[in-house]
């Protein structure tokens, strides 16, 4: 029986052991745990990691960021600016997304979905942006001279300028956040106009950024005044404006491309003519992704016989747009009478019943690299068939839009996955030929209406004398037949003389065909300030077409859009929002 | 004689898993005991025997003086010699019979002749015919009594007929039986298995039920294994007092469990406690129920605190069987079943799309048109959808093609698309196990398979599990056991309706070559062909492989100690394969022109090593201590890995392997880990079973919090007075079992994510990169930001108050409890939701907030036993409580989609607009606030505030989602041989939110071409000015679409016939001829009828998110009625 006594001791020996260990075991390391696979603020001490900050400062220009579906918060703003005063009309169907349908009758409410996107979207990369700031103020960083720093904090300042302008334009009551907010949910009043903020972000950049880039993503100089010469715009403040963009213009490092075609050609992004443009990737080696424009996703036709090609069927160019591209026999546009009837079109018509485009009252050619029309070809995909590619013609048109759809011939090299929507063509966020339309502007504005004149003419020469769209097999840039009667020239007359009110038009017309579908019309005739009167006659027109237009009225509170209700409603602080609605929402 | 001292050493000492309630075989002379007390009650010593036996005692309390004491002195004597000694010099008797020790009277074994008058004599005996001896046998009213014989006979005089006799017996269901005049009555006792000396688990350790202090709710086996069901936690579905479950129609799919209302803003879920390891994953759903012997829940914070940091939302302990001793036992069990779809809503058909479609588009004042429907004054249902416009004499077969020319007749009644998705399901559940064990060791094998097809067309669950229990007495003083087990479960298929609510009618489920048909045709939406959804989804699977297993090792030493060491693990793998093949029958942008393939892999290991040490000794006779320390640590690590591929040139399941993809090759990893470590003791002291008082503290350090707040302390304190056990109580007959209880303590909570104390940043290609240098196929990786850690955050605790009764009246023929709590959490852990000027990264965790539960519970059960054949059992569960949100910090309060969270009301309340009514006159319409599109036959909102315009500011509280009581009833008779159990479960006073009508592709509004519930047919019109719904408009005005309105909110009060059983036991003298002890067959059905006034298909909303509960979106499974047939056999 000793043996089993000694046994018993040893039992007694284990346990307390068992039990002393588990005790000290808690006093080690084993509650120490960090992220896994997860980077940390440490990271950040070498100029490598803080430009990489500055990387995810550029990734939202696409319109995508956590939360956000992407298609009405890209840089296009086609939602925003295009739909409701008269380029373009949703589209798809009447009840598709709602959301668009609200913002294209001037309905839109505080709850409406796609605003919320933009603002996620823009609030979000203003964050990425004052996170490099407040990296650099913070952080020692080994390999980084002043002169880095000073360049990093100047790209940094020109993004977070270039976000809270399209919050500015969107909203215009907006807070504006820098890296010094101290409470880290950045509630701040949207009391004040943020111009001056704007205007200093981006005067910094001015100041401190190169004159060239060895990546063309990154802004220029230039890129920088020319941005700062738009926020001056938007406050009328022509001769400051006047000062940059001449600065731009003399220094001869932009011009025209040969083609207005060009631009909009996966082939030659980041050409002569882009300022800064948001830069698309598609068939990213290693990655199942595509950083291509979000919301081209949706403005694709839809085309059931073309799967490569086909989208949501959404953002058809109104009849008014069409219509604008005629010319008299000079080849100049029909400013006051453009409207008074109908450029051909087939409404009505089934793809399978006879059509003939109208082959001989004169266009502007930009009309077919914008706008896809039965019977012209669209580019290589075929001769649009009309109807068949649009879903529901009888309320939203018979148009489609074709100015950010590629080649056929380029699917393979610029599209992911042979999709045509999902395509790598950069987006033109400034280009130079509304750099001389801006100056234009200014020309107009401080009395020199014929310098404006010769920025409106190189325009129109480029019209000219680019590419037309042509018939035949090798369409659209073959030797066939052309498509339409294109007929387009400059100006020749004089314009001294010319009224103030008659040179504005003349140029804001020119702005409008030029700039059609990318982003700007609703924001320049808000500050042009005759949003009202201009929007109103339009839809007095185009209700005749669009049912669902009849009753739409555009009054001053729509100048801007409704602030995000979720916003307000997480803005509180101290028992009141920090955020206050705009005036008639 | 060093053998005896040693055996000396190990008296009377705990066995915390001894079940004593279980029927044991063994033979009694062989039963050795030590006892060494003085001056000890004889039911103390009784109790003794028990324990160190496993016999149990039967005896009348008439005939034996339970508070006598006496002094012994025995060491391994057998039984026999201990029971001399306790009816030395007493009138006692006794005998040891099929594993219980029967203690009777001597004088009955002269029984007395019956005098003159009337007299009736009768025999009592036990479910197995045994007699049972000393049984009380009473006229009701009266006290003319005796008691039965060595014989089980009694004889009683001056009884008649219309007398109730009342007969009653310790360990047994007590019955009343009214005299008919027979002479001689057979009356058959049932044993009573819930008697308050069951044993209930309370962590790290057992306690009798009758000593309990906290509030602790608990389900038997018995009450387990009546019914068939797959999930334990379906089983506790309104068994327990305060415990709330929601089921998923989802087979295979974890539950939500909430204890005692919603206590904090995240995370709700309780603790799982399974055979010693506690885990938050939801393995508890896996295991099979007919392995598990008991669950108990630990509810108020004295009971929970033991579990401390994991318990703030109350903790499930699950036990699964153990083997008895006694010669082996099988069971086999099979269950059939059938599912049947129930309750599906009705949606529009052909025709009346059309006409709904021709109403929204005339009255926004647009011409009715429609690429199908055509574009006359009413709307044309066509011969076919594609090619448009087609008559039947142009169909040309030989030229039909899928891409290019296919043909589709339109169905001009409508396909039912829900109809065409959902079909009765089968269930096979087959069980499987032995037990039993000798001196030494006890064991418990089992298998299971469930097969659960899904009510969605090719989708299904099936799980196979295996159970190995074991306890091998190694030493005199030492055990060693192991729980193993291991689970396999696989849901391939769907497991939502592929969208079959939006679906158009008229469009069929084939073309006319019987290819799938679907949205090609021009104005039919984007939505893809439901039924082909699920057929593509058919081979995609979620494999998960589960080990959950633990091994103990228990060494009794210095008379009065305990140690145990407990090691467990539980490893999960989980497996998943999704393939999407290429499509050629949806329309537009949704045209899948590439086919993908991804695979993912998880695997979860959690580490659990708990070491307890335990003490218990009785001073002075009446005053029992026991006190534990123990030390427990807890590791948890995770890994996930995923991988996809596109292109596949073959789509046959053989070549659903990455390596046959060609393009866009994909793949992550993540990872994380976890640590708690913690030290606890608790004490126990009772005297004289009369007063109670109970002491918890838990100290926890947990690797989720920063190093200046990771640890807490959790402390708890209980007491509990049985006044049933004072003098003034003993000369009363209606109340046998009296306790008040009361208890105070702090669980905490950490749920949040494992790493919440640090910001972290990511390298991500879709929220970071950017091709800075503009080549067109290459990205510059940026890092960005992900989630903002907050390192001050610290511990959410719950402060707990309870107070409780537990009564027994009529011999404990019927008991109810009542407890009333007050719970407040404070330091709520909860992500704040950052308005995005904050920034996209996810926001941090902070101590935000401070919330109150005050509710009650009360339980109620009776059972009778009216005649031999006939005894019945009814239980009755009502519980509610109040939520309110005390404290927010800055924000005042959180804002989601539907729901409101703020100081000063309910979590979750229902936030929107007020409708009142529809303007019917242009009157009504003039005099009424500012509202944007207003006009007759719109909605008119309430102007809340008073300012004469509506907007956003008035919005107020709409609904809430919290039931005013929930209620279950139980019911349960047995007649012969049959058996018959129902269950009635629901809730009363919640409203839901039905969010799914509203919104722009809601059911109830029109919008897009997705098919829309018949309830839009109810639209305002003049001829219908009485209807819920607006005139119907396709422009949405003022976003009634949009908006969260009262439209949206509904009673969600419900009753629902949960369960209903009939059984059949047949009879032991058929049985035994072929060697069968038992077997007994049913018929069940579940979800037979609920009564509810709300729409949608299920009043059981399960919404995970505790922010936003009660909003219920259609596209949930839903729920099925369940018919199945079963049997049960034992040998």
């Amino acid at each position: 029986m000793n043996n089993l006594k000694r046994y018993h001791n040893k039992a007694i020996l284990v346990a307390a052991a068992i039990f002393g260990i588990t005790l000290l075991n808690g006093c080690s390391d084993y509650l120490n745990k960090n992220p896994l696979g997860k980077l940390n603020e440490s990271v950040f001490t070498t100029k490598d990691a803080v430009d990489k900050l500055l990387i995810s400062a550029y990734s939202p220009l696409n319109g995508y960021i956590s939360g956000v579906w992407g298609i009405s918060s890209g840089p296009d703003n086609c939602f925003f600016s295009d739909l409701g005063p008269g380029n373009i009309h949703k589209g798809s169907t009447t009840g598709d997304l709602g959301d668009l349908l609200q913002i294209e009758r001037f309905t839109e409410t505080s709850e409406n979905g796609r605003i919320y996107d933009k603002w996620t979207l823009v609030y979000g990369a203003i964050e990425r942006c004052n996170d490099v700031l407040r990296t650099l103020n913070d952080n020692t960083i080994s390999d980084l001279n002043d002169a880095d720093a000073t360049e990093i904090k100047a790209e940094t300042r020109f993004l977070r300028g270039y976000y809270h302008f399209e919050a500015k334009k969107i909203w215009n009551m907006v807070p504006y956040i820098d890296e010094t907010v101290e409470d880290p949910q950045r509630r701040v009043a949207n009391d004040k106009d943020i111009w001056p903020n704007i205007e200093e972000d981006l005067a910094y950049a001015v100041s401190n950024l190169p004159e060239t880039q060895s990546e063309p993503g990154r802004p220029t100089k230039s890129a920088a005044k020319c941005l700062l010469a738009k926020a001056y715009l938007f406050q009328q403040k022509y001769s400051d404006a006047k000062v940059l963009l001449d600065e731009v213009i003399t220094s001869g490092k932009y011009k025209l491309m040969t083609n207005y075609y060009d631009c909009f050609n996966p082939a030659k992004n980041n050409n002569e003519e882009a300022v800064w443009q948001n830069e698309v990737a598609v068939n990213i080696a290693g990655a199942s992704y595509n950083r291509s424009q979000r919301c081209s996703d949706l403005s694709f036709p839809n085309a059931p016989d073309q799967p490569n090609l086909s989208g949501a069927g959404f953002n058809q160019p109104t009849f008014d747009l069409v219509n604008s591209y005629k010319t008299d026999a000079q080849g100049l546009p029909l400013i006051d009478s453009y409207y008074n009837s109908d450029f051909k079109n087939d409404m009505g018509i089934e793809s399978n019943e006879d059509f003939t485009p109208d082959m001989t009252t004169p266009v502007d050619p930009r009309l077919d690299w914008v706008v896809g029309r039965r019977g012209v070809p669209y580019h290589d995909w075929g001769l649009h068939p009309g109807k068949d590619w649009i879903r529901e013609q009888s309320t939203a048109g018979p148009y489609n839009q074709k100015k950010y759809v590629i080649l056929k011939s380029q699917l393979a090299e610029y599209s992911y996955n042979n999709t045509a929507k999902f395509n790598s063509m950069n987006f033109n966020i400034i280009r130079y030929a509304q750099v001389l339309l801006w100056a234009a502007e200014c020309e107009v504005e401080v009395g020199n209406p014929e310098k404006a004149r010769e920025y409106v003419n190189m325009i129109r020469t480029r019209a000219k004398n680019g590419y037309y769209v042509k018939l035949g097999e090798d369409a659209p840039f073959g030797n066939s037949q052309l498509a339409a009667n294109y007929k387009v020239d400059i100006y020749k007359e004089s314009w001294a003389g010319k009224s103030k009110e008659w040179l504005r038009e003349h140029v804001r017309f020119e702005e409008r065909l030029e700039l059609a579908l990318e982003g700007h019309l609703f924001f320049d005739l808000v500050r042009w300030n005759i949003a009202e009167d201009y929007i109103n006659t339009y839809i007095n027109r185009e209700k005749t077409h669009i049912q669902y237009l009849n009753g739409v009225t555009f009054d001053k509170n729509h100048r801007y859009f409704p602030i995000p209700l979720t916003e307000i409603d997480r803005s509180y602080k101290d028992g009141v929002p920090t955020l206050t609605q705009n005036p008639g929402y | 004689m060093k053998k005896n001292q040693l055996l000396n050493c190990m008296k009377l000492t705990f066995l915390f898993l001894t079940i004593s309630m279980l029927s044991f075989t063994a033979v009694a002379s062989a039963q050795r005991v030590s006892i060494t007390a003085n001056n000890i009650k004889i039911e103390n010593v009784l109790e003794e025997i028990s324990q160190q036996t496993g016999l149990s005692i039967a005896y009348s309390n008439q005939v034996v003086d339970l508070n006598r004491l006496i002094t012994i002195n025995v060491k391994n004597s057998e039984v026999k010699n201990v029971l001399n000694q306790i009816i030395e010099g007493t009138n006692m008797t006794y005998e040891i019979r099929n594993g219980k020790i029967y203690l009777s009277s001597k004088k009955i074994e002269a029984l007395q002749l019956p005098q003159a008058g009337h007299h009736i004599t009768g025999k009592i005996t036990d479910t197995k015919g045994e007699p049972i001896i000393g049984a009380n046998v009473v006229v009701k009213g009266t006290t003319n009594g005796t008691i039965t014989d060595v014989n089980g006979t009694f004889t009683l005089t001056n009884a008649k007929k219309g007398d109730i006799l009342e007969v009653s017996y310790i360990g047994y269901i007590s019955q009343n039986i009214r005299l008919t005049g027979e002479s001689l009555l057979k009356i058959e006792l049932k044993e009573n298995t819930q008697t308050l000396d069951e044993v209930v688990v309370i962590g790290y350790g057992t306690q009798k039920k009758r000593d309990i202090t906290g509030s602790i709710s608990s389900v038997s086996n018995k009450d387990l294994s009546i019914q068939s069901t797959n999930n334990i936690q379906n089983l506790l579905q309104g068994r327990l007092a305060g415990v709330s479950v929601s089921t998923s129609g989802v087979a295979g799919q974890a539950p939500t469990i909430r204890i005692r209302g919603i206590g904090t803003l995240s995370n709700n879920s309780p603790l799982y406690v399974i055979d010693g390891f506690p885990t938050k994953s939801e393995i508890a759903s896996q295991i099979n129920p007919s392995n598990i012997e008991s669950v108990q829940v630990l509810k108020d914070a004295s009971s929970a605190s033991i579990y401390g940091a994991q318990a703030a939302n109350g903790v499930i302990l699950i036990t699964t069987k153990s083997g008895k001793k006694g010669k082996a036992t099988v069971d086999f069990k099979i269950n059939e079943g059938i599912q049947l779809p129930a309750n599906l809503p009705e949606m529009l058909n052909s025709q009346q799309y059309g006409e709904v479609l021709w109403n929204a588009m005339k009255n926004a004042g647009m011409t009715p048109s429609h690429s199908q429907y055509g574009n006359g004054t009413a709307p044309v249902i066509p011969d076919y959808i594609l090619p448009a416009g087609t008559s039947a004499s142009e169909v040309d077969l030989s030229t039909y093609n899928t891409a290019e020319n296919q043909y589709m007749k339109a169905n001009k009644t409508g396909t039912k698309w829900l109809d065409e998705v959902y079909r009765p399901a089968q269930t096979t559940n087959v069980d499987l196990s032995a037990q039993g064990g000798g001196e030494d060791s006890k064991y418990f094998l089992g298998a299971n398979y469930l097969k659960q097809d899904a009510i969605l067309k090719w989708s299904g669950y099936d799980r196979f599990s295996v159970r190995s229990n074991s306890q091998f007495k190694i030493l005199k003083n030492t055990t060693f056991g192991a729980n193993l087990s291991a689970f396999f479960s696989k849901y391939k298929g769907s497991t939502g309706d592929g969208g079959a609510y939006q679906m158009a009618p008229l469009i069929p489920v084939y073309d006319v070559m019987g290819n799938w048909a679907g949205t090609k045709a021009n104005g039919l939406g984007d939505s893809t062909n439901p039924v082909a959804n699920l057929y593509n989804n058919k081979d995609n699977y979620n494999n998960n492989l589960n080990l959950l297993s633990n091994l103990f090792l228990e060494v009794n030493f210095l008379k009065d100690f305990t140690f145990k060491t407990n090691i467990g693990i539980n490893y999960v793998n989980g497996d998943t394969k999704n393939f999407t093949p290429t499509s050629y029958w949806n329309k537009g942008d949704k045209n899948t022109l590439v086919n993908s393939l991804n695979t993912s892999r998880s695997k979860t290991s959690e580490t659990v090593w708990d070491n307890t040490l335990n003490y218990t000794k009785t001073l002075f006779n009446n005053h029992t201590l026991n006190i534990l320390l123990g030390s427990e640590a807890i590791s948890q690590k995770y890994n996930y890995l995923y991988a996809s591929r596109d292109n596949f040139i073959v789509e046959d399941l053989d070549y659903r392997y990455l390596d046959a993809g060609e393009a866009n090759k994909d793949n992550s990893e993540n990872g994380s880990e976890y640590t708690l470590f913690s030290l606890f003791g608790r004490i126990n002291y009772q005297y004289k079973n009369k007063y109670y008082l109970s002491g918890i503290l838990r100290r926890d350090g947990s690797s989720r919090f920063g190093p200046d707040n990771r640890y807490g302390y959790f402390p708890g304190v209980s007491a509990a007075w049985r006044l049933s056990e004072e003098s003034f109580m003993s000369n009363q007959k209606v109340l046998s079992d009296l306790k008040l209880r009361a208890s105070y303590g702090k669980t905490g909570n950490q749920d949040i994510g494992n790493y919440a104390f640090a910001s972290t940043y990511t390298v991500d290609i879709s929220t970071g990169s950017y091709p800075i240098d503009g080549t067109v196929n290459n990205v510059t990786q940026g890092i960005n930001k992900e989630s903002i850690g907050n390192p001050k955050i610290k511990w959410e605790t719950t402060t707990q108050t309870n107070v409780g009764m537990d009564a027994g009246f009529l011999n404990n023929n019927l008991n109810l409890s009542l407890d009333l709590y007050h719970k407040y959490t404070s330091d709520i852990l909860q992500r704040v939701t950052y308005p995005k000027t904050g920034g996209v990264a996810s926001s941090p965790y902070e101590n935000i907030g401070e919330m109150q539960n005050n509710g009650w519970e009360f339980n109620i059960n009776y059972r009778n036993q009216t005649t031999k054949d006939f005894r019945y059992e009814l239980g009755l569960i009502l519980s509610g409580y109040k939520n309110k949100v005390k404290k927010l910090a800055s924000d005042q309060f959180i804002s989601e989609s539907y729901t409101r969270t703020e100081v000063g009301h309910p979590i979750s309340s229902f936030y929107g607009y007020i409708i009142d009514g529809i303007f019917q006159t242009q009157e009504e319409v003039n005099n009424h606030a500012q509202q944007t599109d207003k006009a007759i036959g719109r909605w008119i909102y309430r102007d809340v505030n008073n300012d004469g315009v509506i907007n956003d500011d008035d919005r107020t509280y709409i609904g809430n989602p919290l039931p005013d009581f929930e209620y279950s009833l139980t019911g349960r008779l047995y007649y012969k041989n049959f058996d018959l159990s129902m269950f009635i479960q629901g809730t009363y006073g919640n409203d839901i939110c039905f969010a799914s009508k509203g919104g722009q592709n809601g059911t109830d509004f029109w919008a897009d071409y997705f098919n829309k519930s018949t309830r839009i047919l109810d639209t305002w019109t003049v001829n219908n000015r009485n209807a819920k719904l607006p005139e119907i408009n396709i422009l949405n005005p003022n976003n009634e679409s949009g908006k969260v309105s009262s439209y949206l909110i509904e009673d969600g009060s419900y009753l629902r016939l949960k369960n209903l059983e009939i059984g059949y036991t047949i009879p032991n003298n058929i049985l035994s001829k072929i060697h069968i002890n038992q077997c007994r067959v049913y018929l069940n059905a579940e979800n037979l009828f609920t009564i509810t006034k709300y729409n949608n298909i299920d009043p059981e909303v399960k919404n995970g998110n505790d922010l936003s509960i009660g909003v219920d979106y259609i596209n949930a499974m839903p729920l099925a009625r369940i018919f199945s047939v079963g049997f049960n056999l034992s040998f």
